[in-house]
């Protein structure tokens, strides 16, 4: 005849498992999406420019005033201390706007209309509109700036996208955790309830509540962190695909922020299972046994 | 009979409650080392709420009792196991767990009682199963044993962490007269080494066959032989 023990502590273990491995996939997919769109946010920050327009005939004197002042703001730095200030001369504008239009005034008109120009890369620090709206108003002071102007509305549109973004993924997280820790609850239930006559003669003979919990909450911590693992190697595995078919995505990518998250889900799979497990635990032990009936 | 005079189980003027409805008004009574007690009163009277009192799974509200030096009313969570080892429980549905063999199922509660040293509870298993008379049996699986041997395993697992007093609740009620009786003489015998015993039972044969102490509970009080005379064949008993 085959023996089949009732071990203390054994419960549908497949399906928590299911459930925790799905919410700390969903969870770490929502954290992987925030990375790249992070770095992504970032690499749009670094590049936003700001267009300072110079007056007709200018003296290189009053342009070079211009320059050593814009030069010596911080918002012209690169985050690595370089100063981002590019000078663009009528001739050039003209340059490139026959190469990028295929037009050229200089054919019609005797001299360009297009101004001469700095191109200031702004420091992501100052990238927000307020910060951005301040700078060109300074800078529209300076004697012999004609006109500042920038892109608005797309620095906007991504701050505020970034934003509702982080907001929606956060939202969903904890959704996510809170079906997790009810699953595990109604499970929990189901294993007391199956086992009542096992945890009833423990208590009777003089079990302590650390004994009869003890395996319990160990199983739950190791299928969480196992739960963990598995959805480490399912995100993993989309990351490989996202990054095989999208050439662009793998120039985002942050290693090491994307090991932490790893690291982080097998942990937070550990805590899920173990917190909610000893709250479960606690619950029914207070409880009659006769309740549960 | 010469009783130490610390009593194991010392009721005074103790309300027992079950889910807030008061069973028992009022009781008192003491049971000491080595006593052998009767316990009596029809079914719904209040036998299992008394015990279970007795056992910290009801709380006591109103009065005072002590059980193995535990005081009821003050006792803490975390105590309550280390009293259930002093007291050795024995009920009809407290039954063996029927997935392990005899061996296993006295293991089971050595090691939810905290012993951790394999060859004493081997030792202690042994002895445990000479002590009841089953010493061949402890690889068998409790299904493969008659109804009286069960109840010996039973009393073997209460034994286990030598308690001051056995509570047995009709410890005999599944079985016929003979394996009654002779689970009866097993009790009589671990009476004798110290043990004090609590019996709940129906069986009025018993308690002529072997006279002693009985407590009877009779709308909602507590009547014992030892102050008062009355007669146990009451047949609202």
């Amino acid at each position: 005849m085959q023996r089949h023990k009732k071990t203390l502590g054994s419960y549908p273990s497949l399906m928590v498992m299911f459930s925790i491995t799905m919410s700390l996939t969903v969870l770490g997919l929502f954290a992987l999406i925030l990375i790249h769109a992070g770095s992504f946010s970032r690499l749009i920050k670094e590049n936003i420019e700001m267009n300072v327009y110079l007056n007709e005939n200018i003296s290189d004197s009053l342009r070079m005033e211009i320059e050593s002042t814009l030069m010596r703001k911080r918002y012209t730095q690169s985050p690595e201390g370089k100063t981002q200030i590019r000078y663009i001369s009528k001739e050039e504008a003209n340059k490139i706007f026959v190469e990028t239009y295929g037009e050229d005034f200089t054919k019609i008109l005797s001299d360009s209309p297009l101004p001469a120009s700095y191109v200031l890369k702004i420091h992501p620090e100052y990238s927000d509109s307020v910060n951005m709206r301040q700078i060109a108003a300074q800078i529209a002071q300076l004697p012999g700036v004609r006109e500042v102007d920038y892109q608005e509305d797309l620095i906007n549109k991504i701050n505020n996208n970034i934003r509702t973004a982080g907001l929606i993924l956060a939202v969903s997280a904890v959704v996510l955790i809170f079906v997790s820790v009810l699953l595990i609850n109604n499970t929990i239930r189901l294993a007391f309830y199956s086992q009542r006559f096992l945890i009833r003669s423990m208590q009777l003979v003089g079990a302590t509540r650390w004994f009869i919990q003890k395996p319990f909450l160990s199983r739950a911590l190791i299928q969480g962190a196992l739960s963990g693992i598995v959805s480490v190697l399912l995100l993993s595995g989309m990351l490989y695909i996202a990054y095989s078919e999208l050439r662009e995505l793998a120039e985002l990518r942050q290693t090491e922020y994307i090991a932490s998250v790893f690291a982080s889900l097998i942990v937070l799979g550990g805590a899920i299972g173990f917190l909610s497990s000893y709250r479960a635990v606690h619950k029914y032990l207070n409880m009659s046994l006769d309740e549960l009936y | 009979m010469e009783f130490s005079s610390e009593p194991i189980v010392e009721f005074a003027n103790a309300d027992i409650l079950q889910d807030d409805l008061l069973v028992l008004r009022n009781i008192s009574f003491k049971i000491f080392k080595g006593e052998f007690v009767y316990l009596i009163g029809r079914t719904g009277s209040g036998k299992s709420s008394l015990l279970r009192t007795l056992y910290a799974d009801l709380p006591l509200k109103k009065g005072n009792a002590k059980v193995a030096g535990y005081d009821l009313r003050t006792i803490q969570k975390k105590q309550i196991p280390h009293l259930r080892r002093k007291i050795g429980i024995i009920f009809q549905d407290f039954q063996l767990l029927n997935d392990r063999t005899i061996a296993d199922n006295l293991f089971f509660v050595m090691k939810a009682t905290g012993w951790k040293d394999t060859n004493k509870m081997k030792a202690r298993v042994s002895e445990l199963m000479m002590r009841v008379g089953l010493a061949t049996l402890s690889n068998k699986m409790p299904h493969q044993l008659s109804g009286g041997e069960q109840q010996r395993i039973v009393i073997a697992r209460a034994l286990i962490n030598e308690p001051l007093i056995l509570i047995a609740d009709e410890p005999t009620g599944n079985l016929d007269p003979e394996v009654a009786d002779g689970i009866m003489r097993l009790f009589k015998e671990i009476n004798k080494s110290g043990t004090a015993i609590l019996m709940a039972t129906h069986n009025h044969q018993f308690i002529e066959k072997y006279p002693t102490r009985v407590l009877k509970i009779e709308q909602g009080e507590i009547l014992d032989s030892s102050k008062i005379v009355f007669d146990i064949t009451n047949p609202s008993v």
